[in-house]
């Protein structure tokens, strides 16, 4: 059988924990979840390839401390079928590994206006703004996710 | 042209306070305001001070101070505060046509930039493998609940977000996890 490897100069740098598990309140399919840090915790976020930026809940953002930080717009983000108003802040978040290296990179959070304890959703790692800066690969059996970020790391600026 | 430069914010959720400076205006006359002639300072107070509507509950205009500076006109500082203060000042000026300002304050586009990779060479957090074995092994147990975990150690479990926050309060560095 052929086998596709990446080749050496496309690497994957770290692995982290692929958790699969309901991702709503109804017993609903099971979704990849994935850890990230925020500020001064750790979260976990569904691997979202249909969706934009990291959404954050306003209790993982409350975790996270970013009540406290600049908020960089408000936008009205559609998710799962509803028109959901939240603000947006700029953010390091780090894909932590389990295996190898993780990653620091900023991006774009949004997070719900929403009563804290009223909102139903979990956090989504969504592609636009987020994944699409990264090579990735997942290993259902191994409960792995394999990362490696695109382009040039701005470590130093 | 003028830019604008976020100088100061303290958010509490509650009531943030916003000072927007604006950078190279000169306090002369502005035309075409409403047809009310006046100066930079008298425009923002136009804008911004005297559109009480456009201020929600417990939000409002504070005020603006004009500093001559020295070969560059002057700086304008705006202070508003409410919880959606900067964003109205910010649509306030975008809306109003005046070629001698520009937002050019790169905050106002920052949530279409694209990711920046700060660092990839971070250490592991191997923890992280602990807590993934505690939940394979208690996630029924405690479906419904929000968990905070540390190493593969339940630090604490509650119903609700806030609940967890309020058990939690001052610990960093934790695991929160809702167990759907």
């Amino acid at each position: 059988m052929p086998r596709i490897q990446v080749g050496p100069d496309q690497p994957f740098t770290g692995a982290g924990v692929l958790r699969s598990a309901p991702g709503d309140g109804a017993r609903g399919p099971e979704k990849p979840f994935v850890s990230v840090r925020v500020g001064d915790a750790i979260a976990d976020a569904i691997l979202d390839t249909g969706g934009v930026w990291l959404v954050l809940s306003p209790t993982d953002a409350a975790f996270a401390g970013i009540g406290n930080w600049e908020p960089v717009t408000n936008e009205t983000l559609g998710i799962r079928g509803h028109d959901v108003p939240g603000r947006t802040y700029r953010a390091p978040v780090v894909l932590s590994a389990e295996d190898g290296c993780s990653v620091e990179i900023e991006i774009t959070v949004f997070v719900p206006d929403w009563p804290e304890d009223d909102w139903p959703l979990p956090n989504f790692l969504g592609w636009q703004g987020c994944l699409n800066r990264f090579r990735f690969a997942l290993d259902a059996e191994a409960e792995r996710f394999y990362f490696g970020v695109l382009g040039v790391c701005e470590q130093g600026r | 042209m003028a830019a604008m430069n976020l100088t100061t914010c303290v958010d509490n959720r509650e009531t943030s306070v916003w000072g927007l400076s604006i950078v190279g205006l000169p306090d002369e006359a502005v035309p075409g305001v409403s047809g009310e002639p006046g100066s930079f300072r008298n425009l923002w107070d136009l804008m911004f001070g005297r559109a009480p509507s456009m201020w929600p509950q417990n939000a409002g205009y504070e005020g603006t101070a004009l500093v001559p500076v020295a070969g560059s006109g002057s700086v304008a500082t705006t202070v508003a505060y409410g919880p959606d203060c900067l964003s109205l000042m910010v649509q306030t000026l975008r809306s109003f046509e005046h070629s001698s300002i520009a937002i050019s304050q790169p905050y106002a586009d920052r949530a279409s930039d694209p990711p920046r990779v700060l660092r990839d060479d971070l250490p592991p957090q191997p923890g992280l493998v602990d807590d993934h074995a505690w939940l394979k092994q208690h996630s029924e147990e405690y479906r419904g609940q929000w968990v905070a975990l540390c190493n593969g150690t339940l630090v604490a479990a509650a119903p609700t977000g806030s609940e967890l926050r309020r058990l939690v309060a001052g610990r960093r560095g934790l695991h929160i996890v809702r167990l759907f």
